[in-house]
């Protein structure tokens, strides 16, 4: 294993303080209030990450979700499971588990507008919320039969004697391997095993008739594979694991991975099965991601910026509101821009993206219903000086004001 | 706290050390000078809100457990110790000062842009004393002299306010001219024609109110004709007249009704011009007779206009926008494409002049799938003059319609409706329904999805043309048809509401109105519990609620009227 | 999936770092480039009666076929004996007189679509079969023009046209350019992005920031403290077109602006409602044109209007128009050739009761690409088109 990557031991040059707690609570998670940070900092990182990681038992603000669930699938409109999921990650305790679920949605980057089914997208975004933290192989079966999947990339149409390559191509370049490690030859033979694929009844449906059941050479191996097969040789390539942990390390640690740490980090998400719960403990719990040049070098997303904020200030989020916001920033739920999902990073931010960040954020999240110092510091750490908060404080400004303005600080958009 | 008092109660009100004369007739109208541009009155309010407080229905608020939650609070408390202390200060309780301020005669003008003056007949003896608690109290270091007479001080400037009390009349303006005026006039004042024809209009109540609205004309103009055929049917004359009118009156008023009810009404109105246009009078005018239906068991509302739209067709030149007339033509041929029948031709003459939209809660099989959010049914009823000429015409159409709705949703991968026509207690009804939802649909899911609320359903009943969004609510018309219903009294137009069966619907909504409470407000499961019932259980207090349009030869009136009730 | 989108895809993944130029550097690229033009394209939505917009006069077919709707000869805004301008089109004649004003005749498309939704997705992607394609052609013109902070601006309350839709440009579509302005504690908002900061995202997010006060702060500027807005007529169409016009003087750096004007779908008694539209256009295009001459902008605009259908040559039985094919193009500006390009199409030689198109819309956006916004056309459209000799 790369040395980066071993367990990050706390020394007096490198203490785990409430800077890293912070840092920690901001990727691995949306952020935590003052108070959580503080906890966790007064913990060992092994164990502060393996309480993130595998989450509290029991939680009454998901059970409270959770209880309304089938109001708002009745309901019927996109907006409301958009406030629905938006909620669960400013609320639910298992932050890590809607963390990464967000991150699977923009990997397999689904998108309403062609899939036009709002249940079909509530279901699969409920996939990644049940196996986002178990092994990306049961993950990627459950997707690959999942009826919003099917219609986004046209397996409908892929049928024997007529693939349709569009399911197989993605499953190579985007979900498994990525451009260069597979031939055109693969893909077409990868669809050939995905044929008859298809959806009866609002379910996944294996049609035998149209499925072609003859032999396949895919990435080097020959049998009569079926999709579950392709879906195991493509995971059992070096590529795959180094190709996964890449995005990984990019979601949660930096936008320009060590090439040798995520080849290793590959190494060790092929070895212990792709589980994801493991490979999370690994890597939020490594030198690598401590390191203090990984850490406030991130852009947030406007959801990690809008959650963020209302957690680090302990006030309501109003999901009727919060998701045209959150859309004028550039991030609407279930409508990732293309089968690449967010590009992220420097993508973020432009003039009007900012500007709708700066403005939308006044009306969502205002002032704190803790102090303003508390607020400041769950939301930038040690990431800004405490000076500079309170020469704010003493400018006079109205709170609202002084609110707002630490929202605007550049550093509020970093984590 | 002491503060908070001072603000809320005694702010404006000076000291004042003048012998008091003899209480005489107080006349409030006389003090204020012409050229008032709105004007509100209040007369009497002090035993109406005594007499409602004591009565059954104020009990029960009371008593309601939200406030005697509110008196066990920190700002409930902090309530109580303020009256004591006003006890102490007046002799008085809160009702008791309330009377003795605010509780006969009240008036309150503009006179232009930040211009106002108030006037009102109080006991000047309780102002004397809530003044000088103020004072004791540290909340009238602002006042300054600014006018005397051979009694002494007689007007103060208090903050932003010219303030005086002449005996039992008390007066103040953001003014000094206004202020002076008042009181130094007696006699005269609001005699604008407008102003007397609005409170000849409006009628005895507890609050009158009158706004010139010449000066505004610009802005009521401002919107325009309707910029379509539904909106000039539904607004009909208020549309037209409003932004003609040369002034608007309204009042509110609070009676106690049989039963230990109280009905709370409040009335608008504006002139007619003496010679109404006979075109939109055409168009909108007369009163609604009886229903000619029963009403169906648990209904929520009815909605009610007495519409030619025959007339306002043809007087459309006048009625609609330039732009929507545009559209007009377009509408026309897509109604005859689709019902088979030409619209000016064969539909207009045979269309009766009324419109009826009704409202139910439904009510589902125990033990079968509910949808998630139970939305109520709904049904439009339209006269015909003679129904059976249409019969075959309606169901061509509905075929139509139904048709186009299943081609798109082949196309989309939606969901089709399956049409059945059938006779029912000797009508013809034509219905649809949604085939059961697909076992994947279900997946993860017990409750239904919102289409299965709907079985868009058509018959003709009687000469009523109707269209109803389930059919079980169709065919309890067809059974109901030919009872009377409510008989209104020189109505045009209006709204019926039963807020018990209402408050049903929304309890059977309980969850989605929780779940939204959840989602928009950032609620836990039990804030929003808490929030939802207590919305529901205020809800009881109203019993009934209208909203109607009338009209005489020389005015337009639309009431709201609302009667609230005791709760057991 | 189109072949676009794909490339798209694997140049994104193998550069993910190179996204986007940072604004300011994108600023300094093109402020040293003289040649910073600018396109403002103006949307009649609904299907423009071409035939009453450029009136065939001086052809009896024209005045047989439209006995109603039909524009007299001695109404018209005469441009030669044959065609004239709708009289609405009054506020246009200057622009005429100082050769600023192009028209581009008998522009359409073959095999053409009567559906509004299809006919303006054809004009929009630049292609004549749009099921599946996702951008638009100045989308993917502006693609191609990395770096540009705000590329293109819709002004617009509806939802962006998809003109200007990209594979990786983010165009806003704002009501209004008020939107672009800062709510709350303008000092105290900037003074927080103010003080320096280290790593490079953050240096990054502190000049977007920044640029965004400062845009937004010009966008303030010239939208509050601007004269002339008098001057344009008090519609939709002025108003925005006046704050196309501040926009570009204050720098704001958008290289498309789009505009609308609905209401096109002139199916019956069309003669008023027509008129007032065209009314609209022709006073704030005149108004327009001369203000940015006036405040020395004309060399660098260039203004475009389409539509996505004509209309019907013979007027319908409710005094209005339907769907039809082919029909006139205006373009703007100081820099192009004025007057009439391309013939009339011939009012006898029908295709279906149809004008028949001589010139493809796309030869239009050809010119514009290589001979205005000095794009490689081929790249964006797919393949070369013949231009129209306006520019």
């Amino acid at each position: 294993m790369h040395s980066e990557l071993k367990p990050f031991t706390p020394s007096r040059a490198h203490p785990f303080d409430f800077g890293a707690a912070g840092h920690l609570w901001q990727r691995a998670a949306f952020g935590g209030s003052f108070d959580a940070i503080t906890e966790t900092a007064a913990r060992s990182p092994r164990e502060a990450v393996a309480a993130l990681v595998d989450g509290p038992g029991d939680d009454p603000e998901e059970r409270g979700l959770d209880s309304i669930w089938e109001a708002v699938l009745g309901g019927g409109d996109a907006d409301g499971l958009r406030a629905w999921l938006i909620a669960r990650q400013a609320r639910c305790a298992h932050q890590v588990r809607e963390k990464i679920a967000l991150f699977w949605h923009s990997h397999f980057a689904t998108s309403l507008l062609k899939v036009r089914k709002v249940d079909w997208m509530a279901r699969q975004y409920r996939l990644f919320l049940r196996h986002g933290l178990g092994t990306f192989e049961t993950l990627l079966r459950a997707v690959t039969r999942d009826p919003a999947m099917i219609r986004w990339l046209d397996n409908e149409t892929n049928a024997k004697g007529h693939a349709n390559e569009n399911y197989g191509r993605e499953l190579l370049e985007l979900f498994t391997l990525g451009d260069g490690n597979y031939t055109e030859k693969d893909i077409k033979e990868a669809s050939r095993a995905f044929t008859g694929w298809h959806i009866l009844n609002d379910r996944y449906h294996f049609s035998k008739t149209l499925h072609d059941a003859g032999v396949k050479t895919v990435l080097g191996k020959t049998g009569p594979f079926g999709g579950d097969d392709v879906i195991r040789i493509a995971l059992d390539q070096e590529a795959c694991g180094r190709f996964l942990a890449t995005k990984l390390l990019r979601f949660f640690v930096t936008p320009k991975p060590d090439a040798e740490v995520a080849a290793s980090l590959g190494k060790e998400m092929r070895r212990n099965g792709y589980h994801l719960s493991a490979t999370l403990k690994l890597l939020f719990g490594s030198r690598y991601f401590f390191d203090r040049k990984n850490r406030g070098g991130m852009i947030k997303s406007p959801i990690e910026y809008v959650v963020g904020a209302a957690r680090a200030f302990q006030v309501k989020l109003d999901g009727g509101a919060a998701v045209p916001a959150l859309r004028h920033m550039g991030q609407d739920l279930l409508a990732p821009p293309n089968v690449a999902g967010w590009p992220g990073h420097n993508e973020w931010i432009n003039t009007a993206s900012w500007l709708a960040r700066v403005n939308g954020i006044r009306n969502l999240v205002t002032s704190p219903s803790v102090s303003l110092t508390q607020a400041g510091r769950a939301l930038l750490g040690d990431r800004v000086p405490q000076t500079e908060i309170d020469r704010l404080q003493k400018s006079g400004a109205s709170k609202r004001d002084l609110a707002h303005a630490l929202l605007a600080l550049p550093e509020a958009h970093m984590s | 706290m002491r503060t908070a008092l001072v603000l809320s109660l005694v702010l404006f009100l000076p000291t004042l050390a003048r012998a008091e004369p003899a209480e005489a007739a107080v006349d409030i109208r006389g003090r204020f000078p012409e050229g008032v541009v709105a004007y509100v009155e209040a007369d009497g309010l002090g035993d109406k809100v005594a007499a409602l407080l004591a009565s059954p229905l104020g009990q029960s608020i009371k008593s309601h457990p939200a406030v005697q939650a509110f008196h066990k609070s920190a700002p409930g408390l902090q309530l109580q110790m303020g009256q004591m202390f006003l006890r102490g200060a007046t002799g008085r309780d809160l009702l008791g000062i309330f009377k003795a301020v605010a509780g006969r005669r009240v008036g309150a003008a503009l006179y232009g842009k930040k211009k106002v003056l108030l006037v009102a007949h109080v006991e000047g003896e309780i102002v004397q004393r809530l003044l000088k608690a103020a004072e004791t109290m540290g909340g009238m270091e602002r006042k300054t002299v600014v006018a005397k007479d051979d009694r002494g001080p007689a007007l103060w400037k208090i903050g932003p306010a010219f303030v005086g009390l002449d005996g039992n009349v008390l007066f103040a303006s953001s003014v000094q001219a206004l202020a002076e005026s008042a009181r130094t006039r007696s006699g005269g004042g609001l005699k604008t024609d407008g102003l007397q024809a609005a409170r000849a209009q409006v009628g005895a109540a507890d609050l009158f109110g009158y706004v010139d609205l010449k000066p505004f004309r610009a802005m009521l103009q401002q919107g325009g004709k309707p910029k379509d055929l539904g909106q000039a049917f539904f607004l009909g004359a208020f549309a037209h007249y409003v932004p003609k009118a040369d002034w608007a009156g309204f009042g509110l008023s609070l009676k106690p009704q049989e039963g230990d009810m109280w009905g709370l009404s409040a009335r608008g109105v504006v002139p007619l011009p003496g010679d109404p246009q006979q075109a939109v009078v055409k168009s909108f005018g007369g009163t609604l007779k009886p229903l000619p239906f029963k009403l169906p068991a648990e209904t929520i509302g009815v909605l009610r206009f007495k519409r030619n739209l025959a007339a306002l067709w043809e007087n459309r030149d006048d009625l609609i926008d330039e732009r929507g007339l545009a559209g007009l033509v377009e509408f026309e041929t897509n109604f005859s494409n689709l019902t088979y029948m030409s619209f000016v031709e064969e539909f207009l003459p045979n269309v009766g002049d009324e419109l009826i939209l009704l409202g139910t809660r439904r009510t589902w099989k125990a033990g079968a799938p509910v949808p998630a959010v139970k939305l109520p049914q709904g049904a439009l009823l339209w006269p015909l003059k003679d129904g059976k000429k249409f019969a075959l015409k309606l169901q061509l159409t509905f075929n139509s319609l139904i048709g186009i709705l299943n081609l798109q949703a082949g196309q989309e991968g939606a969901n089709p409706l399956l049409m059945q026509s059938m006779e029912y207690n000797g009508t013809m009804i034509h219905t649809s329904r949604y085939l059961p939802a697909k076992a994947g649909e279900m997946d993860g899911r017990k409750n239904l999805p919102l289409r299965f609320n709907f079985t868009p359903s058509v018959a003709i009943i009687g000469d009523y043309l109707v269209l109803s969004s389930t059919s079980e609510l169709l065919k309890s018309l067809v059974d109901l048809h030919g009872g009377a219903g409510p008989a209104p009294d020189r109505i045009n137009s209006g709204l019926w509401l039963e807020p018990a069966a209402l408050r049903e619907v929304l309890k059977d909504n309980r969850e989605p109105l929780i779940a939204n409470s959840m989602l928009k407000e950032g609620d836990t499961r039990a804030e929003a519990e808490q929030k939802i019932d207590f919305a529901l259980d205020a809800g009881r207090y109203l019993r009934s609620l209208s909203v109607t349009a009338d009209e005489s030869r020389a005015a337009l009136g639309a009431t709201i009227k609302a009667v609230f009730g005791p709760t057991k | 999936m189109t072949v676009d989108r794909r490339t798209f895809l694997k140049g994104a993944l193998a550069a993910p770092a190179a996204a986007t130029l940072p604004a300011f550097f994108a600023r300094a690229l093109f402020a040293g480039e003289p040649d910073n033009r600018i396109l403002v394209l103006v949307q009649l939505d609904g299907g423009n009666d071409g035939l009453n917009t450029v009136v065939p006069y001086g052809d009896d077919a024209y005045h047989r076929a439209r006995p109603g709707v039909g524009v007299a000869a001695g109404q018209v805004v005469k441009l030669d004996e044959y065609h004239g301008l709708h009289p609405s089109l009054g506020g246009l004649q200057g622009v005429w007189d100082d050769g600023a004003l192009g028209i581009l005749q008998g522009i359409g498309y073959a095999n053409p679509s009567r559906s509004h939704f299809t006919s303006s997705d054809i004009w929009h992607t630049a292609s004549t079969a749009p099921q599946g394609r996702w951008t638009g052609w100045l989308g993917r013109t502006l693609d191609r023009a990395k770096g540009l902070d705000i590329p293109a601006l819709h002004l617009d309350p509806g939802p962006l046209s998809l003109a200007l839709v990209g594979e990786r440009v983010v165009v806003p579509s704002i009501a209004d350019a008020q939107r672009f302005v800062v709510r709350g504690n303008k000092e105290l908002l900037a003074s927080v992005a103010d003080r320096a900061r280290t790593g490079d995202a953050l240096e990054y997010v502190r000049r977007s920031a920044r640029q965004a006060y400062k845009t937004a702060a010009r966008v303030e500027t010239a939208l509050k403290g601007g004269t002339g807005a008098d001057a344009y007529p008090k519609t939709d169409l002025g108003r925005r077109l006046y704050q196309v016009a501040r926009l570009i003087e204050a720098g704001f750096g958008a290289r498309v602006y789009a505009v609308r004007l609905s209401g096109f779908d002139t199916h019956s008694r069309q003669k008023d409602a027509h008129a007032q539209l065209l009314k609209m256009l022709g006073d704030a295009l005149g108004t327009f044109q001369k203000d940015l001459t006036a405040r020395n902008l004309s060399k660098r605009v260039l203004t475009v209007t389409y539509s996505e259908f004509g209309r019907r040559v013979k007027e319908n039985r409710s005094l209005g128009t339907d769907h039809g094919t082919a029909a006139p193009m205006f373009v703007m500006g100081s820099e192009i050739k004025g007057g009439l390009h391309g013939d009339h199409p011939s009012l006898t030689l029908l295709e279906r009761g149809d004008l028949k198109h001589h010139t493809d819309f796309r030869s239009a956006y050809a010119t514009v690409l290589e001979r205005w916004l000095k794009t490689d056309s081929k790249a964006v459209l797919g393949q070369a088109y013949t231009p129209i000799p306006f520019l």
